[in-house]
């Protein structure tokens, strides 16, 4: 009967939220009313329900405060990074006064080495992007393919998937994509095929790597995975996926890249040295990067997390070239960073509860009959929920789960590779299943062949079919390896 | 010092719907840099520079891009856009509609804050609502160096 009453007052709730949100009503009294109804429904519950089951109610509690947290992001209507710190304030106050967590507990469930790591690389690529670099490397490679659609893809698509590898997937577009555009505008092409490879190729980039994307990061922070492992397990399965990715997308647009270009003589004369607007600092901040990424392939000889590898390449970088911080810091996305916080703080309120034990026995049930198929089931399940709601909320709430199986005696590490490849090549899946994908498409807007979901749908959701069954089948091949930890 | 004494009285202005054809004439006939767009109750709804006519010819993404380092624009040069679409286009599609005014008592220096920190050079004179003067920056700086002479004189 209990359990009956809170899920009526919990849909009641979601009701009155989105109602709110429907008739367009003040966000701030949207979230107010919010703060209030929780902050009733935790008391209400508290002092009536005490008596019966009171860890079941705190699951349930928590776990509606977590659920309409993740609604209210996926809906867009709150800057996720609002909403994230909304609902961890709630999640710490509920939890303290009914009993479940405490502000240290909280603390706690923060990961500092995921938001170092992020930090840290964010530092360095931002001093890096001031000196013109990539504006150079697009240009010599633009050069270089004479002005030929096919190889313009294919060059300007690798650079961006490797580029991807180190920095994020965001920035890497911002700094491709314009220079793409002057490019394809100068022979006279359409440029929409180059873009929406760079959009794609980012992110299964991304995918490859420790440090490509949040997501990867997490998954590595909470399993110890090593950028090594990530390196000899991951990469080279994305590397396989990423040329049919290649291959299919020219199958793909095989009609606009047969266009011929016109004045290759105006794209030979580009200069590409002059896009270098500081070639000193450039060197010092390259070298920086090389050390960071030396650090990483060694990092676990030391003992060093993953994080303090960024923070130590963002200290080198800082000392020798020497900007003003405030000119680099005012760049770090520090929304990002706290959204990561925030949320860790809601996920961590969730895990204290114990629902996730019980989501994890759940799982744990099914997982039994088969690893191979739980594994091929995580890898589809985070690819089609990636390609609709934000990955990284999605990451969050699976690595607690995944984490749990492991104490029901089930080997997890062909798991976490699932998990990574799914939110990976999710992202591809729809325009906006990847901050990297809305980017680009909003760009492309300012020229004359913007991208719409219609060209999406052809390409990235095709790509994203494609390379999980890719994926599936190279797991499945691969599966011993993959399951040895380490 | 006010502003009332630099200014160009009763200044030429453009009515709403002006196709912007006509607008550029008028830059180009009178040397003007900016013009003030009145609606049909002649109150004073928007302002339109020279700049905002070229930019007209500007691809949208040319913002996008850090464009020092190219000299040859190659098919980008060449091709032109929609003529037609651009010909269709009227003065209320390229104006600055939050327009910044001064009344006519407003002192110098304020008035060149104000364009310093808009980065205009134009501001129009308005007085109950109604547009009655434009100043710019060359008519303050006139302004300056006719006090200067008059004071060399007096020495």
């Amino acid at each position: 009967m209990e359990f009956i009453s809170q899920i009526g007052l919990g849909l009641i709730f979601i009701a009155v939220i989105v109602t709110l949100i429907y008739v367009k009503a003040h966000r701030t009294l949207i979230i107010l009313l919010a703060s209030a109804l929780m902050g009733a429904a935790g008391a209400a519950a508290g002092t009536h329900y005490e008596k019966v089951e009171p860890e079941r109610l705190h699951q349930y509690i928590a776990g509606f405060i977590f659920i309409v947290v993740f609604g209210i992001i996926i809906s867009e209507k709150i800057h996720r990074t609002i909403i994230a710190l909304v609902g961890a304030v709630i999640m710490v106050l509920v939890g303290m006064y009914l009993g479940f967590y405490s502000q240290g507990e909280a603390l706690k469930a923060i990961d500092f080495n995921t938001i170092g790591l992020l930090m840290g690389m964010m530092i360095i690529v931002n001093m890096l992007k001031r000196t013109g670099f990539f504006e150079y490397l697009a240009t010599i490679a633009a050069k270089k393919t004479k002005g030929s659609p096919w190889l313009l893809m294919l060059i300007l698509g690798s650079i961006t998937t490797f580029v991807s590898m180190v920095i994020d997937n965001v920035t890497t577009v911002v700094l491709m994509v314009p220079i793409t555009i002057i490019v394809a505008e100068i022979i006279g092409i359409n440029p929409l095929p180059i873009l929406l490879a760079e959009a794609l190729l980012s992110n299964t980039g991304g995918t490859a790597t420790l440090i490509g994307d949040p997501p990867n990061i997490m998954i590595g922070t909470a399993a110890n995975l090593s950028f090594n492992d990530f390196l000899v397990k991951l990469f080279p399965i994305v590397m396989l996926i990423w040329v049919s990715s290649v291959v299919l997308l020219k199958f793909v647009f095989r009609k606009e890249l047969r266009e011929k270009p016109r004045n290759i003589e105006a794209l030979l004369k580009l200069d590409e040295k002059q896009a270098l607007k500081d070639p000193k600092s450039l060197k010092k901040i390259l070298f920086s990067l090389a050390i960071v990424l030396v650090l990483f392939f060694i990092h676990h000889i030391f003992h060093f997390q993953s994080s303090f590898v960024a923070l130590i390449g963002a200290a080198i970088s800082f000392l020798w070239v020497r900007p003003h911080p405030d000119e680099i810091l005012k760049e770090v996305e520090w929304t990002v960073l706290l959204f990561f916080a925030c949320l860790f703080v809601v996920v961590g309120g969730v895990e204290k509860t114990g629902l996730l034990d019980v989501a994890a026995e759940q799982i744990g049930h099914h997982a039994t009959g088969s690893l191979i198929v739980t594994t091929l089931i995580i890898i589809w399940v985070s690819a089609f929920l990636s390609a609709i709601i934000d990955n990284i909320p999605f990451t969050m709430a699976m690595i607690p789960v995944l984490q749990h199986l492991e104490t029901q005696g089930i080997n997890i590490t062909p798991l976490w590779w699932a998990l990574a490849l799914g939110v990976g090549f999710g992202g591809n899946g729809t325009p906006i299943g990847s901050s990297a994908g809305v980017v680009t498409m909003a760009m492309s807007e300012r020229t004359k062949f913007p991208i719409t979901f219609r060209n999406w749908f052809k390409s990235g959701s095709i790509l994203m079919i494609a390379n999980c069954i890719f994926a599936s089948i190279l797991v499945v091949v691969f599966f011993k390896f993959l399951s040895t930890p380490r | 010092m006010k502003i009332e004494k630099c200014m160009t009285w009763n200044p030429f202005f453009l009515k709403s719907g002006t196709p912007i054809r006509e607008a550029a004439k008028v830059f180009i006939a009178r040397k003007f840099g900016a013009l003030p767009i009145l609606d049909k109750r002649d109150k004073l709804i928007g302002i339109v520079t020279i700049m905002d006519l070229l930019k007209v010819f500007l691809p949208d993404f040319v913002p996008l891009v850090d464009i020092d380092f190219i000299k040859d624009y190659g098919a980008l040069e060449i091709q032109e856009k929609d003529i037609e679409k651009i010909e269709s286009l009227v003065v209320d599609d390229i104006m600055t509609k939050k327009v910044i005014s001064v009344d006519s008592d407003c002192p110098l220096t304020r008035a060149i804050s104000l364009m310093k920190k808009h980065d205009f050079r134009h501001l129009p004179v308005v007085k109950e609502g109604k547009l009655i003067g434009m100043v710019s920056s060359t008519d303050i700086c006139r302004r300056f160096l006719e006090i200067w002479e008059a004071k060399n004189k007096k020495d």
